[in-house]
């Protein structure tokens, strides 16, 4: 390993082997030593699982690098390897330094012991002895701020208490190679900042930092390197601005891969879909379609794919009532060249397309509404709203409305809730029909010229008069 | 310590490990032994107060009940056979206490395994130091009960240490060994339970090995926990010097056996994290 080399993986792989039930792992120990000695062919009793596939890089002293990739992507796996719980099927991984490891923050406490023993123990496990911890105990009393509960079991802690004492003890224990994996969510704002200040002070004092986040705003702006993993293979390792916009990109991929799944062409002007009983426009039935091209200034709607998707529906049927005389069949959040958005720009133009289908005859209204991570709803809105009426749909019908609006949002992530209802007492009451909560999400990026500290921001003008 | 080494089997390695994690050991066997009595009132107090309890029981039971004699001789006391037997069962218990915990010792420590960088092979050092503390207390307990019934605490004692030398390297062997494997086969604990019990009456606890018929005797001196047991009366009852010879053999054999229990624990922790 050269100097300054601090970690390095090398055809890294790691295969689980899955077994269907307990004895069947003493069977693959007996079985198929049996039937080779008589000749046979071994049995094989499990089926084989590759978390790591063949994974290289190496993580520079002093460089802090990123690693993302979907749920399931074989993260948490790559970082056990690294830190040595898991012992790797195949390949090698090196280490230069001593590693304090942010996975399960706190797993290593004994929750009948005192905050000070599990102080102590956790250090001598990161390899520090008696005197070392004695003359650091102090600071990471005080970096905890948790009291005189240090002199407490743990199991008496609050959670919030708890993470605080673990991310204290790895912090002050001066690692080498700190790995961080989301730990940062936990605990209230003022020690997140504490946490902030300290990992860029451990940054500046030449650590090595494995940051591991599904937050690419995050890793863009704390890694200079970022690896890329899916399905257990390395995508792309390279410089984190790079290869964090392929990820989203290949995230925008995924979800246009959903709807283009089982979706089927409608064309209202053509009705070419045999599979379809499209109803016939009358003039006194009014079609969503023809809003989208006169009044909300879609484009091209004769071309619009009508697209339903049973990958949405699977998604959504936990979050998801109403009478189902209107069902929605796909939502997504598009760009102005109808790409699909994952991540969105501050006060981006960008259109709501929803997808649904009629089933009885009524009367039905389209509505919208933006919330955020907490479920507070920050923006929507209706056909009423727009200042149109209610849509009078025949049962069979297929329709896509468009909605055109902007996000001047502040940065993080939302949801976009969809609601058909119908008017039972107007601005009072509705029948749902159908009520989608999460049918799409997205987050919305850091204003670029000045972060946006308000949920929402509206162009404001500034005058100043000198008297 | 690199994690990513693979995990030494060198003979010698179990003692650099012992150094190495001193600390840790300690820790860990004062806080185990601690929390054991965490919320009682009196604290460690009952880490005396239960030999005592239990030796009390044997007086009455063995010697005012079943009138029991070990037969050392006519003027043997009414309290002698308890004090005998309470010798013994200081020895079986060092012994089953720890192996009766021993396969649980991986499969509880879940965390140790798989959550941070833990050095294993120290969990039976703990299991060991908490049963030598427990068996300090009763040994305390008994040679204050011949102070005071006897007059005089045997000066051969002082052997006891030694005595139980083998015992302790037996049982880490031993213990590395079950912990291990329990991993893999979750049976171990089941068989370990009835193992102990058996033992605890097939160890000449409760009665002589002279009281056996000839046949026998052969049989359960087969059993090293035999010998060991009857040398511990003997340097702490009878006031007699045990039988070097067959000492030095047994700890011989339990060093080997030792290395054994270690050799197999380093070879098979890899696959702990993959199983549990």
């Amino acid at each position: 390993m050269s100097y300054d080399v601090a970690i390095k993986v090398e055809n890294l792989s790691k295969c689980y082997l899955i077994y269907d039930a307990p004895r069947d792992r003493l069977k693959q120990f007996v079985v198929p030593r049996l039937q080779r000695l008589v000749g046979l062919t071994p049995k094989q009793y499990y089926r084989e699982f590759w978390a790591i596939r063949d994974i290289s890089f190496e993580v520079e002293r002093g460089e802090t690098v990123g690693i993302i990739g979907r749920n399931g992507s074989g993260k948490s796996t790559l970082l056990q390897l690294i830190c040595g719980t898991v012992s790797p099927t195949a390949g090698a991984v090196s280490t230069d330094g001593r590693i304090a490891a942010l996975l399960e923050l706190g797993s290593g406490f004994n929750p009948e012991f005192t905050g000070r023993d599990n102080v102590y123990m956790s250090c001598s496990l990161l390899g520090l002895d008696k005197n070392e911890v004695d003359r650091r105990f102090d600071d990471i009393a005080a970096f905890a701020d948790i009291g005189e509960f240090i002199d407490q079991p743990v199991k008496s802690y609050s959670s919030g208490m708890f993470v605080r004492l673990a991310f204290s003890v790895n912090l002050i224990a001066a690692p080498s190679i700190l790995i961080v994996d989301e730990a940062l969510a936990v605990g209230d704002l003022s020690f997140q900042v504490k946490c902030m200040t300290a990992l860029k002070r451990f940054q500046a004092n030449g650590g090595t930092l494995l940051f591991v986040s599904h937050d690419v705003g995050a890793v863009k702006s704390l890694c200079r390197k970022c690896v890329y993993l899916e399905h257990g293979r390395l995508v792309s390792s390279g410089p984190a601005p790079e290869v964090a916009d392929l990820y989203v990109r290949s995230l925008r991929e995924e979800m246009s891969r959903e709807s283009r799944l089982d979706s089927d062409s409608f064309s209202p002007s053509t009705n070419n879909s045999p599979l379809l009983d499209v109803p016939n426009f009358d003039t006194n039935n009014v079609d969503l379609q023809t809003y989208s091209t006169s009044s909300l200034n879609s484009d091209d709607s004769g071309n619009l794919l009508f697209k339903s998707s049973a990958q949405f529906n699977q998604r959504v049927a936990a979050c998801r009532y109403g009478t189902g005389r209107a069902i929605v069949r796909y939502v997504e959040l598009l760009d102005t060249f109808d790409q699909p958005i994952v991540i969105a720009e501050f006060d981006q133009l960008v259109k709501i397309r929803i997808h649904f289908d009629v089933i009885e005859e009524t009367e039905l209204s389209v509505i919208y509404y933006i919330l955020d991570e907490k479920r507070n709803l920050i923006l929507g809105s209706g056909l009423t709203m727009v200042g149109l009426p209610l849509l009078k749909c025949s049962p069979g019908s297929r329709r896509i409305g468009t909605y055109t609006t902007k996000l001047p949002l502040m940065d993080g992530n939302y949801v976009i809730e969809v609601q058909l209802t119908k008017p039972i007492i107007f601005d009072e009451t509705v029948e749902f029909l159908d009520v989608i909560e999460n049918a799409v999400v997205f987050s919305v990026a850091r204003r670029p010229i000045s972060r946006v500290w308000s949920k929402v921001y509206i162009d404001n003008e500034f005058t100043l008069t000198v008297i | 310590m690199n994690p990513h080494l693979a995990h030494t089997t060198k003979p010698l390695a179990i003692f650099v490990s012992l150094w190495a994690n001193r600390q840790l050991i300690f820790q860990m066997t004062r806080r185990e032994i601690l929390v054991k009595y965490t919320g009682s009132l009196i604290g460690g107090a009952w880490s005396f107060i239960f030999p005592l309890l239990m030796l009390t029981i044997y007086t009455f039971v063995f010697s005012v009940v079943f009138k029991s004699r070990w037969g050392t001789g006519e003027d043997e006391s009414r309290s002698e056979f308890a004090i005998i037997l309470f010798a013994g069962m200081i020895v079986f218990s060092l012994f089953s206490d720890t192996i009766n915990r021993a396969p649980s010792l991986i499969i509880s420590n879940v965390n140790y395994v798989k959550k941070v960088v833990f050095p294993l092979e120290i969990l039976p050092w703990v299991a060991i130091g908490t049963s030598l503390f427990h068996a300090g207390a009763s040994l305390l307990v008994l040679l204050i009960v011949q102070l005071i019934i006897k007059l005089f605490i045997p000066w051969t004692v002082l052997f006891f240490p030694l005595i139980i030398l083998p015992l302790i390297f037996f049982n880490l062997g031993l213990t590395w060994f079950l912990a291990a494997t329990a991993v893999f086969v979750r049976d171990i604990g089941q068989i370990t339970s009835v193992l102990t019990t058996v033992l605890m009456f097939m160890s000449a606890l409760f009665y002589p090995v002279s009281a056996l018929p000839s046949g026998y005797e052969i049989i359960l001196s087969l059993n090293p926990l035999v010998f060991l047991i009857s040398e511990s009366r003997k340097v702490l009852v009878f006031t007699a010097t045990p039988n070097w010879g067959y000492w030095s053999m047994l700890l011989v054999f339990s060093l080997l056996f030792a290395y054994f229990g270690f050799w197999w624990f380093q070879k098979v922790r890899k696959g702990f994290a993959d199983v549990l």
